[in-house]
């Protein structure tokens, strides 16, 4: 009697506490469902001004989503803002890197504004056919299978068997997990590599930017970039953010006239 | 035959009624006359009736001279006097009552006029009097319910005068059934007895006071005298005036919106406060002429009545369940739909916007949203909805909503249905509309896709190349939302991800010392001895502490001596059942010394069933854990 009692008790407090995650998912859900379909209907009846602020406080409420990003790049792009949805169209990607729309609407952006395509190898194409995140996740599922396949054949390998896995075939099976892994880890290297460099992706957000000798007011401006045109934010200083804009080229901006694609990365230096 | 105690009384009170003639002259003659005049209501519809009241102060009789008024007609309705004494002091009033009939619409102007009284010619301010053409047509409202309403009275007969678009003051006019010289009485007027739940009924309450009388609604709503019913009242009171059997009647008219909240048959009546002038007769002395004594000892004073009207049946019944349709939502009345739709030409993702426009009588505000008949191909989203009353009472208006719905596919838009009960049809109507058209056409996969179409574009293509714009667009907005993350940091910089790979691999290395210590327990006896020794001492150490905790001291010797069995067992590689104090004794003196007392009292236990009283069993314990732990490092 005891103990069915305590089963029960334990039962209806799992029940409980599952049923609060559920309601509290569903409390955080639907207001952002209902903000997003009406910054949708602001879009869709033109009010590109309206549906851009429904969208920006729906990132400030929620976070980020790739498909608010991709609609806030939109409104930019209709709103004649061009930098801001090559922005917006960038950190879209970083979420969801394998939406053929948001490539499209990205070269689309770019084109329009003059800007050239960039060219990437097949390998970074591979490497971002997920975002690290993801890379990470796939690593650590892989990882995890393999340790718990091997825990398994240790401890308990009449298990393996009964699921018709016999010896003369566990061999094979582990070179291939091992494979597997010695993939996933190389990939996931590969890219956190590679998305440090990208980490400091910024876009110009401006018609024009300036681009400064020194990090003052007064400072020779060196050349300029167009809007939407992509640099690699290296550091902050002041108001100012050091860019390098071309292989062995930095110069100095205001931080107005740039962002980078994933926000708030850099921390002034005093 | 009058006795002469009789006469002395009457002679007693003429003497009174002289004295306080002769006080109230005197004091009259001090007091000034003061004359005012009214006209209410001051705007009336042409056959209708103003009512002119002259009031006179400080005099008991008063000569009107009234002016000659061109297409008014000035007709007198009596008079009403009374004559008060407070703190002595008397004071007479007199109100003189003409009914205004205009003859022609237009701006009227009654000019001062002169009231002689108490020997004063006294003169009013001129009054104004708007006069417009026929019911509905001007500012106030339409004061009785149309001629061609098919209305049902609270009396037990019709009333002529709800059929009368011009209530016009007559004589002829029918006396309301029951209402006898009432002063005060409530009619209600119901367009119909059988309702169903959820319907908006117009319904028309009227308050009929006296002119002659003065009277003030105590300020509390109406009542309906029925909890079947939610009612919404007119934000103010309209007034008209009624003449009904020679005798000119105030009307306060509260048009009300009825909506029946449930089923059954229910009898229903009004109920309204009001405070009415009543005279309060005083005491006098009999056999005088009562008229003059009426004037003398009577006042006037306001009290407060509960007017009730007479109940009506009315049979509440629910919308019928047979051949209710899906889409039902509620509404109840008789309603059009309109539909419109912008723009004309979208591509697949975009949305259109769907405007759609309910316009009718009935509940509007259960009115729900009319529905796509297949929204195949479509996402639709909630619709918004603002509503366009007509009037104050939510009777007649419009609903407008808007939708945006999002095409998935190319294709058209299906036409919209909205159902609603119609109660004077008894049955239940869907509207349908066509939709507008609106061309959908393919969205681009890509701006390239979209600029470089294939050689052979099929029928949808071939639409699309109609409605392209020059040049290729963007790919729409998405219309789904995809989950948050709360920030672009890759998983693998958060410690928690990172720790948590420890997690297969402490299970790994675990793993590997499980299969290493049972590979050891398969090929080394004596480590697979060991280990079946520990594993028997731990449970007898085990017995032990429960026979402590029990105070069974026979349970407690002899978990001790198996554990010291078990533990020299492995030592000496010996079976533990054959180690005896007589073994101990020959392999180890100095053991043998030590464990001799434990076995002693074990088989004392054993044997005899006697405790040991001297020591306690947990000074043994501790003893014999010593013990079993020398032994178990020498092994």
């Amino acid at each position: 009697m005891q103990t069915s009692a305590i089963v029960f008790l334990r039962c209806r407090t799992a029940l409980f506490l599952a049923l609060v995650l559920l309601s509290s998912g569903l409390l955080h859900a639907a207001p952002a469902d209902t903000a997003f379909d009406a910054a949708n209907r602001a879009f869709g009846s033109g009010k590109y001004a309206e549906a851009i602020s429904s969208y920006e406080n729906l990132l400030k409420q929620n976070g980020y989503s790739a498909s608010v990003l991709f609609n806030l790049g939109n409104a930019y792009y209709r709103h004649g803002q061009v930098g801001l949805a090559i922005l917006n169209y960038e950190r879209a990607l970083r979420l969801d890197p394998r939406d053929p729309d948001i490539h499209a609407n990205l070269k689309y952006a770019r084109s329009q504004s003059g800007l050239p395509q960039p060219s990437e190898r097949w390998w970074r194409v591979l490497l971002k056919s997920l975002n690290p995140s993801q890379w990470a996740w796939t690593a650590s599922f892989a990882f995890s299978l393999l340790c718990l396949l091997w825990v398994v054949r240790l401890v308990r390998p009449e298990w393996l068997q009964r699921v018709g896995v016999s010896t003369p075939l566990l061999t094979p099976i582990w070179r291939l997990i091992l494979f597997l892994n010695v993939v996933a880890l190389f990939l996931i290297v590969a890219c956190g590599a590679m998305s440090v460099q990208d980490r400091h992706e910024a876009i110009v957000i401006v018609k024009q930017a300036s681009l400064l000798v020194s990090p003052f007011d007064k400072s020779e401006v060196m050349t300029t970039l167009p809007e939407g045109d992509s640099v690699n934010a290296e550091k902050k200083y002041g108001d100012y953010i050091l860019v390098r804009y071309e292989k062995g080229k930095s110069a100095w901006v205001n931080q107005s006239q740039i962002a980078t694609v994933e926000p708030d990365l850099l921390k002034a230096t005093p | 035959m009058k006795t002469m105690s009789q006469t002395r009384v009457y002679v007693t009170a003429a003497a009174c009624m002289g004295l306080l003639a002769g006080l109230g002259l005197l004091s009259l003659r001090a007091a000034d006359v003061s004359v005012r005049a009214t006209i209410e209501p001051r705007q009336v519809a042409l056959g209708q009736a103003a009512q002119l009241t002259v009031e006179v102060t400080g005099a008991s009789s008063a000569r009107i001279n009234l002016p000659q008024v061109e297409n008014l007609e000035i007709v007198s309705r009596g008079t009403q006097s009374s004559l008060q004494i407070i703190n002595g002091v008397m004071a007479q009033q007199s109100f003189y009552v003409f009914a205004v009939l205009p003859n022609a619409e237009g701006q009227y102007v009654i000019p001062s006029f002169q009231v002689e009284a108490g020997g004063q010619k006294v003169a009013t301010a001129p009054l104004a009097l708007k006069v417009f053409q026929g019911q509905g047509q001007a500012p106030p409202p339409v004061s009785a319910p149309a001629a061609s309403s098919p209305y049902v009275t609270g009396n037990t007969a019709p009333d002529p005068q709800t059929q009368a678009p011009a209530p016009r003051p007559s004589t002829t006019t029918p006396k309301p059934v029951n209402v006898g010289n009432e002063v005060v009485f409530l009619r209600l007027y119901s367009p119909r007895n059988e309702m169903v739940v959820g319907q908006v009924v117009p319904v028309t309450v009227k308050l009929y006071v006296r002119a002659d009388r003065q009277a003030e609604l105590v300020p509390s709503p109406l009542k309906f005298l029925s909890d079947a019913f939610t009612v919404t009242l007119p934000k103010k009171l309209e007034q008209d005036q009624e003449m009904i059997d020679n005798t000119l009647y105030n009307v306060g008219i509260w048009n009300v919106a009825v909506v029946p909240v449930k089923t059954g048959d229910y009898s229903v009546g009004v109920e309204q406060s009001i405070r009415v002038a009543e005279r309060v007769k005083m005491r006098r002395p009999g056999g005088l002429d009562e008229s003059i004594l009426d004037a003398m000892f009577s006042q006037y004073r306001m009290v407060e009545k509960k007017v009730q009207s007479t109940t009506q049946n009315w049979k509440i019944t629910s919308v019928p369940s047979d051949g209710k349709p899906e889409n039902f939502s509620g509404a109840i009345g008789d309603y059009t739909l309109t539909v419109k739709a912008q723009p004309d030409k979208v591509k697949v993702g975009e949305p259109i916007s769907l405007e759609m426009t309910i316009d009718g009588k009935g509940n509007l505000d259960r009115v729900n949203a009319p529905v796509l008949t297949s929204t195949d191909g479509f996402k639709t989203y909630t619709p918004t909805s603002k509503i366009e009353l007509r009037d104050d009472l939510g009777l007649e208006g419009r609903k407008i909503f808007t939708e945006a719905v999002v095409p998935l596919k190319v294709g058209s838009l299906p036409p919209i249905s909205f159902t609603f009960f119609n109660p004077d049809l008894k049955q239940y109507v869907t509207r349908t509309a066509e939709a507008p058209r609106v061309v959908i056409s393919e969205a681009p996969a890509s701006p390239v896709a979209a600029a470089t179409p294939t050689a052979t574009p099929s029928a949808a293509q071939k639409v699309e190349e109609d409605t392209k714009p020059a040049e290729p667009a963007l790919v729409p907005i998405k219309v789904y939302l995809s989950p948050f993350v709360a920030n672009f940091t890759p998983i693998y910089r958060n410690p928690l991800f990172i720790a948590a790979q420890g997690v297969p691999l402490i299970a790994l290395v675990a793993g590997f010392l499980v299969a290493r210590r049972r590979q050891r327990l398969e090929n080394d006896p004596n480590y697979a001895r060991t280990h079946e020794a520990n594993r028997a001492v731990r449970a007898q150490l085990e017995a032990m502490n429960t026979a402590v905790t029990r105070n069974d001291a026979a349970a407690f010797f002899t978990a001790a001596r198996r554990a010291v069995q078990f533990r020299l067992a492995d030592r000496w590689r010996i079976k533990a059942d054959d180690i005896t104090f007589e073994v101990i004794s020959e392999r180890s003196t100095e053991l043998a010394d030590s464990l001799k007392s434990l076995f002693l009292v074990a088989d004392e236990m054993a044997y005899s069933g006697e405790a040991r009283t001297d020591v306690t069993l947990a000074d043994w314990q501790k003893a014999i854990v010593s013990l079993l732990g020398r032994l178990e490092k020498k092994v």
